[in-house]
């Protein structure tokens, strides 16, 4: 059950989702809702190496960019506030300053779930972050997570990826405990298990899953994850993924590409996710 | 101290260093008067002061200090101030002058000053304040239809007019209408680099006032005309990269929402040129550059200008922009003396600290492996995409002067190693945001108008290795491939090769030739 639930008030194109998804979730479980937008003014002044004669325009640069973010969280503000007081969800918000990571660990931990955009995190149209701020975010301390894509969409079918290892194994209890959305359908996959390893494994969580309410079906899919699951959960056409977080360095991503996960986040599908 | 304390008044301690400041220019600037006929700091016997490897540590700490402090959270805000800047840059000229005085003596420490402060840094920081001020008086409105053909034609006129009002007067001038123009359209980013490419930077080849290496060069001897030698160079290079931008936004183009083109068409405005009185006065500034030497006769008479009446003459037409420029117009340009300030709080110290490497360059500029025209435009240019490239052509310069026959005739330089320094510090202070003044400027107007510009990184990565490299590599190849054995620089080869490979410059420095 769901009493409490965070939402970052990024200022991302991924917003409104969030904070509707979080609105949907909070009327489901009746919870409430905190909205938190955060202002790291260090990195949004930081407009980076300035030449002789720049000081003046690296100034005013700054400034401006910290008025837009300024102007930015309080129209993310109202948005947050009029979607909450429409739907008679209670909430509150918290206007942070200061190092995002920090600041979420710290709310997370009076919160029972957070629900952010797949990308961006505080940028209010002003700083560019890396696409992996929620693998971040999980590292961090904060999960289970719900990464949201731009359109919203009702949750109806689920797709649950499952490989038999502790971040999995985590996605999947917190996600069978929490029981987010009523009627959902559920499907449990795994990759490249030789059939003896396979049955057993999707038997285990199938039957977990069961003990919380779900009727899964499971399916051991051939090849592996890095293309198999994002192919997968867009021929089955599911609403959201489960799964554990993982990421490569940039290095081992030259060599071996991008996670299942970074894939799936590459092409916008909602994901809840844990560690 | 941040920029609101700035406005509010430098305070007393910064009202005393201005009147130390004032008292001894006052006194260079008549040291400089009296030893007309003495040598300057380049002349005579070359040799490199003894512990050089300290003595150069100033004007590394502080060109560092310039990079790095900026950046440091802990030193950030106070580098905002200019009186602050000014502390770090005097203290390293300091510095400097110390190392003379317990190196050589205080014998040299007045014509080093006089060197650096009368002969280098009051003419290049008057201009410089020329150019800002009477190019601040020119605005320029309007919003066209945002066609490719429309953004090439405005960067193709920027790079035209860059070379005569300065690649910050003509990015200043022209960056605010050409973002209204675009303002529509969702893809602008490339046009505002390639805007810095050759606005900002390149299309200030032609004329010693394009850009402030080449001033320098002026005042070490180039002629004033000498750099029109490079228009073949400057032409080839943007005509490349106009073809190459014309081609991306035509893409880009494409790319743009049928209700976002239809906006443009219908919310246009024609351009309007207010304080066009200032072009007149910016005629002038190239006109004194051009002709007003003390130490040659006035262009058509026998009259020898007094020294620093082209200085003189340039504030009178500072003064003039002021007086008639309407109303309201440098307001909407944003003016405001910050940019220049600042210039002129660092370069002070640019100018003094510098003397040590360049004593160290005159003896061991042929150690350091430079022959060719092409090292030493890859050479100037590199450091010129991350260092201010007015101390790097400097140093450069410096470099290919050791190559001359001793003792130093200081109006003759290989032509070849000219033109490789020339255009590498040109042209390569556009391959970061921090090569050239005006780039950082250009990309903040952009950003407060909504253009979301690369990365540092971005920036380099994406467009100027992409773009500018093969370009560079082209002129490399046709026009910088030859020269370049060590030969070269042996007094022997250069005297062979003195008529084909050689130039004679203007004389502004020069006493032996002097007709007083």
């Amino acid at each position: 059950m769901l009493k409490r639930i965070l939402v970052a008030l990024s200022g991302t194109p991924f917003t409104p989702s969030a904070v509707a998804r979080a609105v949907e979730l909070a009327q489901v479980h009746d919870a409430s809702i905190t909205g938190v937008t955060i202002v790291d003014t260090e990195r949004i002044g930081d407009v980076g190496p300035v030449p002789i004669g720049g000081g003046a325009a690296a100034h005013s640069l700054a400034e401006h960019r910290l008025n837009i973010t300024r102007e930015h969280v309080e129209q993310e503000i109202a948005n947050f506030e009029k979607a909450c007081s429409n739907a008679g969800v209670p909430f509150a918000v918290f206007k942070e300053d200061g190092d995002a990571f920090d600041k979420l660990l710290e709310l997370w931990r009076y919160h029972d779930i957070t629900i952010i955009g797949l990308r961006g995190l505080f940028e209010y149209g002003v700083v560019h972050n890396p696409d992996d701020q929620v693998i971040r975010l999980i590292k961090h301390g904060v999960r289970p997570i719900i990464a949201v894509s731009q359109e919203h969409k009702p949750i109806k079918r689920v797709l649950i990826a499952y490989n038999g290892n502790a971040e999995s194994a985590m996605a999947i209890k917190r996600f069978a405990q929490y029981q987010l959305w009523p009627d959902l359908e559920l499907k449990l996959v795994c990759f490249d298990f030789p059939e003896e390893k396979s049955t057993p494994l999707l038997a285990d969580a199938t039957t977990y899953l069961r003990a919380h309410g779900g009727d899964p079906t499971a399916e051991s899919l051939p090849g592996y994850p890095e293309e198999g699951l994002l192919k997968h959960a867009r021929s089955w056409d599911a609403d959201l993924v489960v799964m554990g977080a993982t990421s490569r360095g940039k290095i081992l991503k030259l060599f071996k590409g991008t996670t299942a996960l970074e894939a799936l986040m590459h092409a916008g599908i909602p994901l809840f996710l844990s560690q | 101290m941040n920029h609101q304390e700035d406005r509010k008044g430098m305070g007393p301690i910064g009202w005393l260093f201005t009147l130390i400041g004032a008292v001894l220019i006052g006194y260079l600037v008549y040291y400089n008067i009296a030893h007309l006929h003495d040598s300057h700091g380049g002349h005579g016997e070359a040799h490199a002061p003894p512990l050089w490897g300290l003595g150069v540590l100033p004007f590394v700490a502080l060109l560092g200090s310039i990079a790095i402090l900026p950046l440091l959270p802990a030193t950030h805000h106070w580098w905002e101030s200019n009186l602050n800047r000014l502390i770090i840059a005097l203290i390293c000229a300091v510095l400097a002058l110390v190392y003379y005085f317990l190196a050589e003596g205080p014998e040299v420490l007045l014509p080093k000053l006089n060197h650096a402060v009368p002969a280098e840094y009051i003419p290049f920081i008057v201009l410089l304040f020329s150019l800002y001020v009477i190019s601040g008086g020119i605005n320029l409105k309007g919003d066209l239809a945002a066609r490719p053909l429309t953004n090439t034609a405005f960067l193709a006129i920027g790079a035209a007019i860059a070379s005569f009002i300065g690649t910050t007067g003509a990015s200043m001038l022209l960056i605010r209408p050409l973002l209204q123009t675009n303002s529509e359209r969702k893809h602008v980013v490339h046009t505002v680099v390639f805007f810095i490419f050759l606005v900002s930077n390149i299309g200030g080849t032609l004329l010693p006032i394009g850009d402030p290496p080449l001033f320098l060069g002026y005042l070490r001897g180039v002629a004033f005309f000498w750099t029109f030698n490079l228009w073949l160079q400057w032409a080839i290079c943007c005509v490349i990269l106009l073809v190459m931008y014309y081609i991306l936004d035509t893409i880009a183009y494409r790319r743009e929402g049928v209700f976002d083109l239809q906006k443009d068409d219908t919310q246009k405005q024609p351009l309007r040129l207010r304080g066009w009185i200032n072009i007149l006065w910016l005629a002038g500034i190239v006109g004194c550059v051009a002709t007003v030497n003390h130490e040659s006769k006035l262009w058509g008479t026998d009259w020898t200008p007094f020294p620093f009446l082209r200085e003189i003459l340039m504030f009178a037409l500072v003064g003039l922009s002021l007086i008639t420029t309407p109303k309201g117009v440098r307001e909407d340009n944003g003016f405001n003396y910050a940019a220049i300030l600042e210039v002129a709080a660092l370069f002070i110290g640019i100018f003094i600290a510098m003397q040590v490497p360049i004593d160290v360059l005159r003896v061991y500029g042929p150690d350091l492996g430079l022959t060719a025209p092409w090292h030493f435009f890859w050479a100037t240019g590199t450091l010129s995409s991350v260092l201010d490239n007015a101390p790097t052509y400097v140093v450069f310069f410096e470099t290919a002067h050791s190559f001359e026959p001793q003792p130093i005739p200081t109006t003759i330089i290989r032509e070849d190693l000219l033109i490789g320094i020339s255009l590498g510090a040109v042209f390569m202070g556009a391959m970061t945001y921090i090569g050239n003044g005006p780039n950082f400027m250009v990309k903040a107007i952009a950003e407060q108008s909504g253009v979301r510009m690369p990365s540092f990184f971005g920036f380099v990565f994406k467009y100027s290795i992409p773009f500018l490299v093969p370009v560079f590599i082209v002129i490399t190849i046709i026009f910088l491939r030859g020269g370049g054995t060590p030969a070269d620089a042996a007094p022997d080869a250069m005297m062979d090769h003195a008529e084909p490979h050689t130039t004679q410059l203007e004389t502004p420095q020069s006493v032996d030739d002097h007709d007083h």
